[in-house]
């Protein structure tokens, strides 16, 4: 809690993030670099899938970094409701677009590997259609904050609708287990452990890893953006308050 | 060979996987660059009004 108090100030938040920032993305290039090499060289064709496993090793990650942007947006989203924290509504903003970008891979890569393996791009099961709906929320909520001028605001309202939509995240998790349904039943994040060997699980959580370092990349780098957007906006709003305030005073000579 | 039989659908995702970080790379650094260059440009011209 002490660094999160710390980071309250947002110009020490860019001064930390900026002594971070190359280090996670030098992160993220080693991991994608090892990741990748050990994905298309090291990793053995699945004895059912053949070579098409080798699109898990970009679906799965994007699947997981897409429920993982949301329940941090839900962590910002109390920060910001019962904390007021400066920077959480700042962190829940800059995940969204990247939730979606994620949430866009997944389904997409997951249409990819579904018309080989299942014989079609869609069916509307319950993992599947969860995830679309996890998608258009994204969507919805990056509208919410764009239509609402008053960022006070638009912070409360998107937080308290980033809350109620995290309903959806373990529903996407046990979707497979209370449905019946196409996409199979989780076989990483377990109980009883993987039920994936380990030549295909070791790339696989290199290629998350990858993932993840990438996302807290260009989620820092886009809370920096944002932190000079409110700055720019605070500016011009004080600039016209003082130009309004000039033509009165002119106005009342 | 990248297309021959299932291979199609592997370098469609890669590529697509590729092609979508790309943009979300180029926006942010640009977003960045565009902000700071609008801040640089007040914080001279409050400089400026201050003398």
């Amino acid at each position: 809690m002490g660094l999160v108090s710390r980071l309250a100030n947002p110009t020490r938040f860019l001064s930390y993030s900026g002594k971070l920032l190359p280090f996670v993305i030098g992160l993220a290039i080693i991991f994608t670099a090892i990741g990748l090499y050990m994905a298309f060289f090291v990793a053995p064709e699945d004895y059912q899938q053949g070579q098409t496993v080798r699109i898990m090793f970009v679906h799965v990650p994007s699947a997981w970094l897409a429920m993982f942007c949301y329940s941090l947006m839900a962590a910002s989203a109390i920060g910001t409701l019962v904390w007021k924290h400066p920077l959480a509504d700042v962190s829940a903003k800059a995940a969204a677009p990247l939730g979606a970008m994620f949430t866009f891979l997944a389904l997409l890569t997951g249409s990819l590997w579904g018309k080989p393996m299942w014989g079609t791009w869609w069916v509307w099961d319950a993992r599947l259609t969860s995830v679309l709906v996890l998608f258009l929320m994204y969507l919805g909520l990056i509208m919410l904050w764009n239509t609402i001028e008053e960022p006070a605001k638009a912070a409360k309202a998107t937080a308290v609708l980033i809350l109620v939509g995290f309903i959806n995240i373990p529903i996407i998790k046990f979707s497979v287990d209370w449905w019946n349904t196409l996409h199979q039943p989780a076989s990483v994040l377990r109980l009883d452990g993987p039920t994936i060997h380990s030549s295909i699980l070791t790339p696989l959580i290199i290629m998350a890893l990858a993932f993840t370092f990438a996302f807290i990349a260009l989620h820092l780098k886009a809370m920096r953006n944002e932190v000079y957007r409110r700055r720019l906006r605070a500016y011009q709003a004080r600039h016209a308050f003082g130009s309004e305030e000039t033509n009165a005073a002119q106005a009342a000579e | 060979m990248l297309f021959d039989g299932h291979n199609g659908f592997i370098t469609i995702s890669y590529a697509a996987t590729l092609i979508v970080f790309l943009i979300a790379i180029l926006w942010v650094i640009f977003d960045g660059k565009k902000l700071k260059s609008a801040l640089k440009v007040i914080s001279k011209d409050e400089a400026n009004n201050g003398n």
